[in-house]
Protein backbone atom coordinates (compact mmCIF):
# COMPACT_ATOMS: atom_id res chain seq x y z
CA UNK A 1 0.00 0.00 0.00
CA UNK A 2 1.26 3.79 -0.93
CA UNK A 3 1.46 6.24 1.41
CA UNK A 4 -1.31 8.46 -0.43
CA UNK A 5 -3.67 5.01 -0.02
CA UNK A 6 -2.49 4.33 3.58
CA UNK A 7 -3.18 8.17 4.53
CA UNK A 8 -6.48 7.70 2.28
CA UNK A 9 -7.63 4.86 4.84
CA UNK A 10 -6.76 6.49 8.21
CA UNK A 11 -9.21 9.44 6.85
CA UNK A 12 -11.54 7.20 6.09
CA UNK A 13 -11.73 4.99 9.15
CA UNK A 14 -12.01 8.53 10.98
CA UNK A 15 -14.63 9.26 9.16
CA UNK A 16 -16.43 5.92 9.76
CA UNK A 17 -15.85 6.41 13.09
CA UNK A 18 -16.98 9.75 13.34
CA UNK A 19 -20.73 8.88 11.32
CA UNK A 20 -20.59 6.17 13.88
CA UNK A 21 -20.20 8.53 17.01
CA UNK A 22 -22.78 10.79 15.37
CA UNK A 23 -25.21 8.11 14.98
CA UNK A 24 -25.53 6.84 17.97
CA UNK A 25 -25.65 10.15 19.62
CA UNK A 26 -28.70 10.92 16.87
CA UNK A 27 -29.76 7.36 17.82
CA UNK A 28 -29.77 8.36 21.85
CA UNK A 29 -31.58 11.57 20.81
CA UNK A 30 -34.42 9.88 18.94
CA UNK A 31 -34.91 7.50 21.39
CA UNK A 32 -35.50 10.28 23.88
CA UNK A 33 -38.39 11.85 22.25
CA UNK A 34 -40.37 8.61 22.15
CA UNK A 35 -40.96 8.30 25.56
CA UNK A 36 -40.58 11.82 26.31
CA UNK A 37 -43.81 13.18 27.34
CA UNK A 38 -44.91 15.99 25.33
CA UNK A 39 -44.63 18.81 27.65
CA UNK A 40 -40.95 17.67 28.06
CA UNK A 41 -40.34 17.91 24.19
CA UNK A 42 -37.78 20.78 24.17
CA UNK A 43 -36.63 20.64 27.80
CA UNK A 44 -32.87 20.03 28.07
CA UNK A 45 -31.54 16.78 29.61
CA UNK A 46 -29.61 18.76 32.89
CA UNK A 47 -27.92 15.50 34.66
CA UNK A 48 -28.48 11.93 34.98
CA UNK A 49 -27.51 9.96 37.43
CA UNK A 50 -26.10 12.63 39.85
CA UNK A 51 -25.96 12.49 43.53
CA UNK A 52 -27.15 15.62 45.79
CA UNK A 53 -26.74 15.66 49.07
CA UNK A 54 -28.16 18.32 51.83
CA UNK A 55 -27.77 18.56 55.73
CA UNK A 56 -30.26 21.19 56.30
CA UNK A 57 -33.32 20.74 57.72
CA UNK A 58 -32.15 16.68 58.59
CA UNK A 59 -29.24 14.62 56.45
CA UNK A 60 -30.49 13.52 53.03
CA UNK A 61 -28.57 12.20 49.83
CA UNK A 62 -30.64 11.03 46.60
CA UNK A 63 -29.15 10.20 43.14
CA UNK A 64 -31.80 11.26 40.44
CA UNK A 65 -31.97 9.26 37.41
CA UNK A 66 -33.07 12.26 35.18
CA UNK A 67 -33.38 15.85 35.50
CA UNK A 68 -34.66 18.15 32.82
CA UNK A 69 -34.44 21.63 32.62
CA UNK A 70 -37.20 23.62 30.94
CA UNK A 71 -38.07 27.66 31.44
CA UNK A 72 -35.99 27.74 34.42
CA UNK A 73 -37.42 25.01 36.47
CA UNK A 74 -36.39 21.48 36.97
CA UNK A 75 -38.60 18.28 36.09
CA UNK A 76 -37.49 14.66 37.30
CA UNK A 77 -37.43 11.20 35.94
CA UNK A 78 -37.23 7.97 37.63
CA UNK A 79 -36.69 5.00 35.55
CA UNK A 80 -38.13 1.47 36.77
CA UNK A 81 -37.63 -1.77 35.32
CA UNK A 82 -41.20 -3.57 36.25
CA UNK A 83 -43.68 -6.11 35.50
CA UNK A 84 -46.55 -3.76 35.70
CA UNK A 85 -46.92 -0.55 33.74
CA UNK A 86 -47.51 1.85 36.93
CA UNK A 87 -46.34 4.37 39.18
CA UNK A 88 -45.82 3.35 42.97
CA UNK A 89 -46.12 5.50 46.13
CA UNK A 90 -42.69 4.64 46.73
CA UNK A 91 -41.61 6.10 43.35
CA UNK A 92 -43.65 9.68 44.69
CA UNK A 93 -41.49 9.16 47.98
CA UNK A 94 -37.84 8.38 45.86
CA UNK A 95 -38.92 11.52 43.79
CA UNK A 96 -40.17 13.95 46.36
CA UNK A 97 -36.72 12.88 48.28
CA UNK A 98 -34.57 14.00 45.43
CA UNK A 99 -36.96 17.29 44.62
CA UNK A 100 -36.12 18.38 48.35
CA UNK A 101 -32.76 17.61 48.38
CA UNK A 102 -31.77 19.19 44.81
CA UNK A 103 -33.69 22.32 45.87
CA UNK A 104 -31.83 23.05 49.14
CA UNK A 105 -28.43 21.82 47.54
CA UNK A 106 -28.78 23.93 44.21
CA UNK A 107 -31.48 26.24 45.04
CA UNK A 108 -32.72 25.84 41.62
CA UNK A 109 -36.70 25.34 41.47
CA UNK A 110 -37.66 21.53 41.09
CA UNK A 111 -41.21 21.06 39.57
CA UNK A 112 -43.91 19.07 41.88
CA UNK A 113 -45.11 17.03 39.09
CA UNK A 114 -42.40 13.69 38.46
CA UNK A 115 -42.64 11.13 35.87
CA UNK A 116 -42.32 7.54 36.40
CA UNK A 117 -41.13 6.07 33.61
CA UNK A 118 -41.29 2.41 33.57
CA UNK A 119 -40.01 -0.24 31.12
CA UNK A 120 -41.56 -3.82 30.57
CA UNK A 121 -38.79 -6.78 31.58
CA UNK A 122 -38.84 -7.21 27.56
CA UNK A 123 -36.87 -4.07 27.43
CA UNK A 124 -39.44 -3.16 24.33
CA UNK A 125 -42.29 -1.20 25.80
CA UNK A 126 -42.05 2.14 28.42
CA UNK A 127 -44.81 3.83 29.62
CA UNK A 128 -44.46 7.36 31.31
CA UNK A 129 -46.24 7.95 34.79
CA UNK A 130 -46.86 11.66 35.90
CA UNK A 131 -47.39 12.00 39.57
CA UNK A 132 -47.67 15.04 42.09
CA UNK A 133 -44.97 15.18 44.66
CA UNK A 134 -45.36 15.06 48.02
CA UNK A 135 -44.25 18.76 49.61
CA UNK A 136 -41.24 19.02 51.49
CA UNK A 137 -42.10 18.69 55.16
CA UNK A 138 -44.02 15.40 54.45
CA UNK A 139 -40.51 14.10 52.67
CA UNK A 140 -38.88 15.55 55.96
CA UNK A 141 -41.22 14.03 58.46
CA UNK A 142 -41.34 10.85 56.58
CA UNK A 143 -37.50 10.51 57.28
CA UNK A 144 -37.99 11.38 60.65
CA UNK A 145 -40.80 7.99 61.22
CA UNK A 146 -38.23 6.34 59.51
CA UNK A 147 -35.21 7.13 62.20
CA UNK A 148 -38.07 6.58 65.22
CA UNK A 149 -39.54 3.51 63.56
CA UNK A 150 -35.25 2.29 63.89
CA UNK A 151 -34.82 3.66 66.57
CA UNK A 152 -37.20 1.36 68.15
CA UNK A 153 -40.15 4.77 69.23
CA UNK A 154 -42.73 3.84 66.93
CA UNK A 155 -44.37 0.38 65.92
CA UNK A 156 -43.62 0.35 62.26
CA UNK A 157 -46.99 -0.76 60.19
CA UNK A 158 -47.61 -3.69 57.59
CA UNK A 159 -47.98 -3.13 53.93
CA UNK A 160 -51.11 -3.33 52.56
CA UNK A 161 -49.55 -5.30 49.12
CA UNK A 162 -49.86 -9.06 49.40
CA UNK A 163 -47.75 -9.24 46.89
CA UNK A 164 -45.24 -7.77 48.22
CA UNK A 165 -45.58 -9.73 51.31
CA UNK A 166 -45.43 -13.00 50.02
CA UNK A 167 -42.09 -12.43 48.19
CA UNK A 168 -40.39 -10.69 51.02
CA UNK A 169 -37.48 -12.77 52.31
CA UNK A 170 -38.18 -11.09 55.69
CA UNK A 171 -41.19 -13.08 56.53
CA UNK A 172 -40.50 -15.68 59.04
CA UNK A 173 -39.23 -12.87 61.11
CA UNK A 174 -42.12 -10.47 60.57
CA UNK A 175 -44.87 -13.31 60.39
CA UNK A 176 -47.65 -11.56 58.86
CA UNK A 177 -50.40 -14.39 59.03
CA UNK A 178 -50.53 -13.49 62.85
CA UNK A 179 -51.30 -9.77 62.33
CA UNK A 180 -54.49 -11.45 60.10
CA UNK A 181 -55.76 -13.11 63.38
CA UNK A 182 -55.10 -10.10 65.43
CA UNK B 1 -41.09 3.60 53.65
CA UNK B 2 -43.55 3.86 50.65
CA UNK B 3 -43.41 -0.15 50.02
CA UNK B 4 -43.56 -1.72 53.78
CA UNK B 5 -42.25 -0.05 56.66
CA UNK B 6 -41.76 -3.69 58.68
CA UNK B 7 -39.45 -4.19 55.89
CA UNK B 8 -37.06 -1.06 57.14
CA UNK B 9 -36.80 -2.20 60.37
CA UNK B 10 -35.83 -5.81 59.51
CA UNK B 11 -33.20 -4.54 57.25
CA UNK B 12 -31.80 -2.83 59.73
CA UNK B 13 -31.67 -5.31 62.14
CA UNK B 14 -30.82 -8.35 60.29
CA UNK B 15 -28.94 -6.70 57.10
CA UNK B 16 -29.99 -6.59 53.37
CA UNK B 17 -31.70 -9.91 52.25
CA UNK B 18 -33.27 -10.39 49.14
CA UNK B 19 -35.08 -13.32 47.64
CA UNK B 20 -34.13 -14.98 44.28
CA UNK B 21 -36.55 -12.89 42.45
CA UNK B 22 -35.18 -9.68 44.16
CA UNK B 23 -32.30 -10.13 43.32
CA UNK B 24 -32.77 -11.05 39.57
CA UNK B 25 -34.56 -8.35 39.63
CA UNK B 26 -32.52 -6.00 40.71
CA UNK B 27 -29.35 -7.08 38.39
CA UNK B 28 -31.83 -6.86 35.47
CA UNK B 29 -32.20 -3.26 36.69
CA UNK B 30 -28.86 -2.28 37.00
CA UNK B 31 -28.25 -3.43 33.21
CA UNK B 32 -31.36 -1.16 32.02
CA UNK B 33 -30.44 1.69 34.21
CA UNK B 34 -26.94 1.62 32.72
CA UNK B 35 -28.58 1.64 29.54
CA UNK B 36 -30.83 4.49 30.18
CA UNK B 37 -28.05 6.51 31.70
CA UNK B 38 -25.30 5.81 28.40
CA UNK B 39 -28.58 7.15 26.55
CA UNK B 40 -29.28 10.39 27.84
CA UNK B 41 -25.49 11.31 27.92
CA UNK B 42 -24.92 9.82 23.85
CA UNK B 43 -27.84 11.94 23.68
CA UNK B 44 -26.41 15.21 25.52
CA UNK B 45 -22.54 15.19 26.12
CA UNK B 46 -22.02 18.02 28.69
CA UNK B 47 -24.89 16.76 30.54
CA UNK B 48 -24.13 16.95 34.71
CA UNK B 49 -23.41 13.28 35.97
CA UNK B 50 -22.11 11.48 39.11
CA UNK B 51 -20.85 8.25 37.12
CA UNK B 52 -17.68 8.46 35.25
CA UNK B 53 -18.08 9.63 32.00
CA UNK B 54 -15.56 8.42 28.63
CA UNK B 55 -14.25 12.16 28.37
CA UNK B 56 -13.21 14.62 31.25
CA UNK B 57 -13.43 18.06 31.53
CA UNK B 58 -10.73 20.21 32.31
CA UNK B 59 -12.51 21.71 36.40
CA UNK B 60 -12.96 18.10 36.99
CA UNK B 61 -9.42 16.95 36.23
CA UNK B 62 -8.05 20.04 38.17
CA UNK B 63 -10.19 20.10 41.61
CA UNK B 64 -12.59 16.53 40.96
CA UNK B 65 -15.59 15.98 39.17
CA UNK B 66 -17.65 16.87 43.06
CA UNK B 67 -15.57 19.22 44.08
CA UNK B 68 -17.73 23.09 44.98
CA UNK B 69 -15.20 24.77 42.31
CA UNK B 70 -16.26 22.39 39.57
CA UNK B 71 -19.88 22.92 40.70
CA UNK B 72 -20.00 26.89 40.62
CA UNK B 73 -18.60 26.75 36.84
CA UNK B 74 -21.24 24.38 36.31
CA UNK B 75 -23.78 26.32 37.93
CA UNK B 76 -22.10 29.39 35.98
CA UNK B 77 -22.76 27.70 32.68
CA UNK B 78 -26.12 26.85 32.88
CA UNK B 79 -27.29 30.20 34.28
CA UNK B 80 -25.25 32.67 32.98
CA UNK B 81 -23.54 30.93 29.39
CA UNK B 82 -26.64 29.25 27.86
CA UNK B 83 -29.00 32.19 28.39
CA UNK B 84 -26.84 33.75 24.95
CA UNK B 85 -25.93 32.62 21.83
CA UNK B 86 -22.30 33.96 22.66
CA UNK B 87 -22.37 31.99 25.58
CA UNK B 88 -23.80 28.50 23.91
CA UNK B 89 -20.66 29.04 21.33
CA UNK B 90 -18.29 29.43 24.20
CA UNK B 91 -19.55 26.23 25.43
CA UNK B 92 -19.50 24.27 22.05
CA UNK B 93 -16.26 25.60 22.07
CA UNK B 94 -14.95 24.59 25.04
CA UNK B 95 -16.90 21.09 25.03
CA UNK B 96 -15.03 20.78 21.85
CA UNK B 97 -11.49 21.30 23.10
CA UNK B 98 -11.30 20.44 26.59
CA UNK B 99 -11.32 16.51 26.60
CA UNK B 100 -8.02 16.66 24.04
CA UNK B 101 -6.45 18.97 26.71
CA UNK B 102 -7.44 17.16 29.67
CA UNK B 103 -6.17 14.15 28.02
CA UNK B 104 -3.12 15.37 27.23
CA UNK B 105 -2.91 17.34 30.78
CA UNK B 106 -3.59 13.92 32.95
CA UNK B 107 -0.52 12.89 35.09
CA UNK B 108 1.29 15.97 34.63
CA UNK B 109 1.10 17.41 38.00
CA UNK B 110 3.09 20.89 37.03
CA UNK B 111 0.84 21.30 34.07
CA UNK B 112 -2.24 20.81 35.88
CA UNK B 113 -1.13 23.14 38.41
CA UNK B 114 -0.81 25.70 36.03
CA UNK B 115 -4.17 24.79 34.87
CA UNK B 116 -5.70 25.54 38.38
CA UNK B 117 -4.27 29.29 38.31
CA UNK B 118 -6.25 29.80 34.97
CA UNK B 119 -9.73 28.16 36.33
CA UNK B 120 -8.82 30.40 39.23
CA UNK B 121 -9.21 33.51 37.64
CA UNK B 122 -12.34 31.76 35.35
CA UNK B 123 -14.01 30.66 39.37
CA UNK B 124 -13.68 34.59 39.83
CA UNK B 125 -15.39 35.84 37.15
CA UNK B 126 -17.82 33.21 37.21
CA UNK B 127 -18.75 33.94 41.08
CA UNK B 128 -19.30 37.76 40.17
CA UNK B 129 -21.16 36.91 37.39
CA UNK B 130 -23.54 34.58 39.71
CA UNK B 131 -23.67 37.07 42.13
CA UNK B 132 -24.85 39.83 40.07
CA UNK B 133 -27.63 37.33 38.33
CA UNK B 134 -28.95 36.28 41.98
CA UNK B 135 -29.33 40.07 42.50
CA UNK B 136 -30.67 41.21 39.97
CA UNK B 137 -33.49 37.97 40.36
CA UNK B 138 -34.25 38.99 43.54
CA UNK B 139 -34.60 42.63 42.21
Amino acid sequence: MTTRGFLFFILLAIAGLMAWKMARSWRARTSERHWLPKELQHAQLAFAEKTFRTWQPIGLIARADRGYRLNGELHLAEFKTRTHAVAYSSDVIELSAQRLVIEKSTGERVSEIGYVLAQDLSGKRRSVHKVRLLPGADVIALARRREAILKGRIVPRYTSSQGLCSHCAYRAECKPDLRDRG
Amino acid sequence: MGACERFVLFEAKYGKRMSRCQQEAIERGKTEHNKFFKDGARSQSDVQTSLSKPWCFCASLAWGPEAPETDLLRRFRDRILRRTGAGRGLIRVYYSTAPELCRRLEGRRKLVRALCLGLKLALWIAKAALAIQEQKERA
